[in-house]
């Protein structure tokens, strides 16, 4: 075949638009009037990418279902604070959450263990899927850099554009491409001996 | 111990440690050295979505091959959802409150 290929990542996260954002203020301005009820909507707009997230930095179902809980309930209590875009404030608590957790599990554990619970895949056959990969994948995460780790899972797992990186990061498009590129780098090494 | 949430420390945890060194070390960027691998530019570019020649990969045949395999497995994670208990869970918590 000749010429240019497609690329075939298409799936990219999108950001998202003015009035969900208008939409997001609307909402917690009904959170701070007491109506608390409010508040699951935006839990259900946002906790799947930041699930996705929490996974992605710890390896773990369960701790990444506690980091989320904790962050939602400061998201609650911090609620007033809000300035900007709802989804890029509660993404860096999440973050933040994920980062504490790594400087904790450093100090207690060397290496993953297995979560009993389901990690959330799409379908039953993709849960089931424990191929070997999979968990040298985790593996290898598991010995990048926080910062490292954090750039590829958002490109990768996340799907997020450099900007939007960036802009949630608030850090330079090419400070992160460095990042995701360098983590690239050293997971073909710690992957290619058994699979290059 | 009050919680920080300043969203400008996503991120600077070297440049701007939170605590003094004496009662929690910062976290280094790693541990130990990274030993890392030659991937080639072709491989990252068509990874960024980039438009990529058809040559440039075929010389890459290796490591294309492997960031497939890599890029299926990251494309099954980014479909994963939230347990569909954990919602309920939180409102359930900030309920006690």
């Amino acid at each position: 075949m000749k010429g240019y290929t497609s690329v075939v990542k298409t799936s990219q996260a999108q950001p998202p638009q003015e009035d969900q954002i208008d939409a997001d203020q609307a909402i917690i301005d009904r959170v701070l009037a007491g109506d608390r009820e409010s508040f699951a909507t935006l839990i259900g707009r946002y906790s799947d990418p930041l699930y996705r997230h929490a996974v992605g930095m710890t390896g773990s179902p369960d701790d990444a279902a506690d980091i989320l809980q904790n962050s939602f309930i400061k998201a609650y209590q911090h609620l007033g604070e809000v300035r900007g875009r709802f989804d890029a404030w509660v993404f860096r608590i999440v973050a933040n959450g994920c980062k504490d957790w790594l400087k904790n599990i450093r100090r207690t554990h060397l290496s993953y263990e297995e979560d009993d619970q389901p990690s959330g895949y799409e379908t039953p056959e993709e849960e089931l899927d424990r191929g070997e990969l999979r968990g040298d994948l985790d593996e290898a995460l598991g010995a990048l850099p926080p910062s490292l780790r954090e750039a590829f899972v958002m490109k990768h797992v996340e799907g997020r554009s450099y900007e939007e990186m960036a802009e949630l990061l608030e850090t330079s498009v090419g400070a992160l491409k460095m990042r995701v590129h360098r983590a690239r780098e050293a997971l073909q090494k710690l992957l290619e001996e058994r699979y290059l | 111990m009050m919680d920080n949430l300043d969203p400008r420390e996503a991120g600077r945890e070297e440049a701007t440690p939170r605590k003094p060194m004496e009662q929690e070390p910062a976290m280094t960027d790693r541990e130990v050295p990274l030993a890392s691998a030659h991937t080639p530019e072709a491989i990252h570019a068509w990874l960024d979505g980039e438009n990529v020649n058809e040559s440039q990969l075929a010389a890459a045949e290796k490591e294309y091959a492997f960031w497939r395999r890599v890029e299926e497995e990251t494309g099954k994670r980014r479909r994963i959802k939230t347990p569909t208990s954990l919602p309920g869970e939180i409102m359930r918590a900030i309920k006690k409150d």
